[in-house]
């Protein structure tokens, strides 16, 4: 026992003295493997030095009096409790992952950037056309989604691709909205829009799909199991290899006031067994233009 | 008890079980809508917890069986020492006694022996095949333990020889955000009971370490149940990239233990336990949806134990069982979480040596050497809410007779909210496999047939509630009788069938309830006379606990209590009058603090009360320890 009392004596003096100045102040806002895996990526090279926080460890943390303490060069601020507590430091450059709030927040904070949770539209049109889908349904919330869908209408312009959008307000809306496109589109674009997409309404989108004979096109791999079609999933191990890229970008000087960028790498994942029975070949579906 | 006494508890049982199962529909639409969710929430499709109980790990709606799921946050706030101590909070599992922290005890699962239910530490097996295939929780230390699923009924398809379940622990990762982190903890108590451990862990680059090292010990809070235990595990990762990962592990347990001292009837008991294994895994995707696995292990068990009169040297028995063991096992999932093939092959080869040095008798000084191969094929198929989950496994060994495991699985997700399961399996046990069984003739395994069905539910507000039925038709099970010369083993059929109810409430103040009960009705199906505690688990037990977090304050607190109802011969001096109550408390003072200490307290049977199956091991009395825990 004595032992004991000498080695945590020993380790309690120590320890605090292998505190060192760190570049990179990572905040995590819970553990997830989803979250593991962008860290991973992001860790692959290991050019800087990290701190790692995961807020879901902490009743409450100053991220605030910790940045004044620190003085990290940068917060990666990965899920969207990290980012509520990153955007209350105003002056350390914070780079937000894996949450939707990028870009709609981070245009209004000068120090902040991030990396967008969906893909390219013009990668979705690409999908589209390869199906032969000409008419594509949308349900999308406008405050939080509204900018992508303005890029979106520009892509669709270009690919020769009609968008028939519903705006919602609440998700007990989604499925009557989904009903008013019965007839009127040709597939249906799952838009990761927490208003229109809710754990409630997400067998909407898939009874629609079935009743209509249309596919379900999502942005996550995990719907393809609830219906989906195809699925453009964000690949979260490049998400992160690409965040360490940004990151050492603006540690090494670029400017922090830029928009927020795509997400490098999103790879189509498909469901033979519902393509099948929309009777479009699996081989078809791609999302090369 | 009658027959009809039997069957009239049974059916109450059953009626209220099903009124609640009736209720589940009428509560499904109660949930509100939820408007915004968190983007990883989105992003996984609302997906539940994975667990791996199965080839392939699955969402829990995907599980057929009834699957139990401890984390290691739950083992913290029990200030647990060994895997006895969390094994006994869980519903369906009873220990027989509780003595000092890391005594040997054994445990029950659902009325069905620890000798048939499977245990895996890092997919390394640690039943002690010649030592009656048990495996005492007490010699496995909790600090290491990252999670514990339990499968509860015969598992044989996808595991071979678990006629009554499998607790499968799976140990912590390396930390991968750190280069370097841990914890030092130190506990005492009541008779100089004191746990000492440390751990350290972190990831360089793609290389990952974790090392954790720790000594129990006791001067035994019960007549001659002192405990001194030294124990370490480590492991190390490389990380593949999206490719996979190779681990290489390693676990050394050295525990010598008393049993009991009787003075009434004048024996002492004790014993020594060594156990050594080390593994390599490595996990590989050739493809998205093909991913290979191949594990390579091997070790050693020893235990040495005596028995002997307490008033002089005298021993009556003094036995040791050994045994050198070595696996490999490939497999291949072929599919994704949802649709999937498992297929795979495993040997096991095993030296087994049992000597006893007072008795020079054969039964109880053997050598054996037993060979395993077996190969199965699991699957899973999603059509809508209804998953399908087929089973199959061969095993052969060159020492009994071939064994064939099949099961039926089917799960429906009635709502998002709730799940409905049933199961069909049969599955077989490993006999005694030393010189007892193979004089008397026996070869064949034994074997089960189960039955279960159940529901899982959230659709009540603030609860979470999961219900099973099981019917286990069980045959060629054995029965020792030691007191003829030599030895003899008989086999019977029995039945086994009951009912379980687990459920816990979410937090309202910091305060949130767990619960559960287990009903087991057994019966021999020559006789129709109900099983005894040497052959069954209790009949009634119910697990309470009260969970009290308050953040702010940074403190953690559980109050626990364990009841059991068992058909205990008289001779045994039974005593179970009595609810056993724990209280622990956790508290980290200075939480906002780097390198703050967490204090713990916890107080053992608060109302020092009995509950014991045999009067020479009766469970410990009320007790007191305390501690600090610091992370770094």
């Amino acid at each position: 026992m004595r032992r004991l009392i000498l080695l945590i004596i020993a380790l309690a003096t120590l320890l605090p003295n292998l505190a060192l100045a760190y570049d990179v102040l990572i905040l995590q806002s819970r553990r997830d493997p989803s979250y593991d895996e962008v860290l991973k990526g992001f860790r692959f090279e290991q050019k800087s030095s990290l701190r790692m926080l995961v807020l879901s460890d902490y009743a409450e943390v100053d991220v605030v009096r910790i940045v004044r303490e620190d003085h990290p060069r940068l917060i990666l601020a990965i899920g969207d409790a990290a980012l509520k507590e990153a955007r209350k430091v105003r002056t350390t450059p914070v780079l937000a992952v894996m949450t939707l709030a990028v870009p709609a927040q981070t245009a209004n904070q000068p120090n902040l950037n991030g990396i967008s949770m969906f893909a390219a539209p013009e990668k979705y049109m690409g999908l589209f056309r390869s199906m032969k889908a000409r008419r594509v349904g949308v349900i999308y919330n406008p405050a939080r989604s509204g900018w992508y869908l303005k890029q979106a209408r520009q892509a669709a312009e270009q690919a020769g691709i009609e968008l028939v959008v519903r705006d919602v307000a609440t998700s007990r809306e989604t499925p009557e909205k989904l009903a008013s496109l019965a007839g009127k589109v040709d597939a249906l674009w799952m838009l990761p829009d927490a208003t229109a997409l809710t754990r409630d309404s997400a067998e909407s989108y898939f009874n629609f799909g079935q009743q209509n004979s249309i596919p379900v096109i999502s942005f996550s791999g995990s719907y393809l199991s609830l219906g989906a079609a195809a699925a453009l999933e964000i690949d979260r191990y490049a998400l992160g290899r690409q965040a360490d890229s940004l990151a050492a970008q603006i540690l090494s000087g670029r400017d922090i006031e830029q928009p927020a960028v795509w997400p490098s790498r999103a790879a189509l994942k498909r469901n033979s067994t519902v393509l099948q029975r929309l009777g479009i070949e699996t081989r078809l579906v791609n999302i090369a233009d | 008890m009658t027959i009809i006494n039997r069957l009239h508890s049974l059916r109450a049982f059953l009626n209220i079980f099903c009124l609640g199962l009736c209720l589940v529909p009428c509560l499904v639409w109660a949930d509100g809508d939820i408007d915004s969710a968190d983007t990883a929430d989105l992003q996984n499709a609302f997906q539940e917890m994975v667990v791996t109980t199965s080839r392939t790990p699955r969402p829990i709606s995907k599980i057929s069986e009834n699957v139990t799921v401890i984390t290691s946050a739950d083992i913290e706030r029990l200030n647990a020492h060994t895997l006895s101590d969390v094994l006994q909070t869980i519903p369906g599992i009873h220990l027989d006694q509780i003595q000092s922290p890391g005594n040997s005890v054994f445990f029950n699962l659902q009325g069905i022996s620890n000798r048939h239910v499977l245990v895996h530490i890092d997919g390394v097996p640690q039943n002690f095949i010649s030592n009656d295939n048990l495996v005492e929780p007490g010699t496995i230390p909790v600090q290491m333990i990252e999670r514990i699923e339990i499968i509860k009924g015969a598992a044989s398809s996808s595991w071979g020889s678990a006629l009554g379940g499998v607790v499968n622990i799976i140990t912590k990762s390396p930390d991968p955000e750190r280069k370097a982190g841990g914890m030092v903890s130190g506990s005492i108590g009541t008779r100089y009971t004191a746990d000492s451990r440390g751990e350290i862990s972190g990831t360089v680059n793609r290389l990952g370490y974790y090392l954790t090292i720790g000594d129990l010990r006791s001067d035994g809070l019960t007549p001659g149940t002192q405990v001194r235990f030294n124990h370490g595990l480590g492991k190390l990762t490389y990380d593949l990239g999206t490719k996979g990962s190779i681990a290489l592990g390693f676990d050394l347990r050295d525990k010598r233990v008393g049993l009991e001292d009787s003075v009434a009837y004048n024996f002492h008991d004790s014993s020594d336990n060594r156990y050594s294994s080390a593994y390599l895994n490595l996990r590989y995707s050739l493809t998205d949806d093909l991913n290979l696995t191949l594990n390579g292990y091997g070790g050693r068990r020893l235990i040495t134990a005596k028995w002997g009169e307490l008033t002089s040297s005298t021993l009556w028995k003094d036995g040791s069982n050994r045994e050198i063991f070595q696996g490999v096992n490939m497999g291949a999932v072929w599919g994704g979480s949802d649709n999937n093939l498992a297929a795979g092959v495993e040997y096991e080869h095993h030296d087994l040596r049992g000597r006893e040095l007072v008795f020079l008798d054969p039964i109880n000084n053997y050598d054996l050497a037993m060979d395993r191969w077996s190969g199965y094929l699991n699957g899973l198929l999603s059509l809508g809410r209804l998953s399908i989950l087929p089973g199959f496994r061969f095993d052969h060994t060159n020492l009994l007779n071939d064994s064939y495991s099949y099961s039926l699985g089917l799960t429906y997700k009635l709502t998002d909210n709730t799940t409905l399961r049933g199961y069909a399996a049969r599955g077989f046990g490993m006999p005694l496999v030393n010189n007892l069984s193979f004089l008397n003739g026996q070869h064949s395994n034994q074997n089960i047939q189960t039955l279960q069905a159940g529901f899982e539910t959230t659709a009540i507000p603030y609860l979470w509630l999961k219900g099973t039925l099981f019917y286990n038709n069980i045959w060629k099970i054995q029965d020792f009788d030691t007191s003829t010369t030599p030895a003899t083993v008989t086999l019977h059929d029995q039945v086994r069938q009951g009912a379980e109810l687990e459920l816990h409430t979410t937090p309202l103040y910091g305060i949130s309830l767990t619960g559960g009960y287990t009903f087991s009705d057994s019966w021999d199906k020559d006789t129709k006379a109900e099983l005894t505690s040497a052959n069954s688990g209790p009949r009634h037990n119910i697990k309470l606990g009260l969970n009290y977090d308050n953040t702010d304050l940074g403190l953690r607190g559980t109050l626990n209590s364990n009841f059991v109802k068992w058909n205990v011969p008289a001779d045994k001096n039974a005593n179970l009058s009595a609810m056993i109550w724990n209280l622990h408390l956790n508290w980290k003072p200075f939480q906002k603090k780097e390198l703050a200490p967490e204090l713990f307290f916890s107080i053992h049977n608060i109302f020092n009360g009995d509950q014991y199956i045999v009067d020479f091991r009766p469970n410990a009395p009320r007790w007191f320890e305390g501690g600090v825990r610091v992370r770094f």
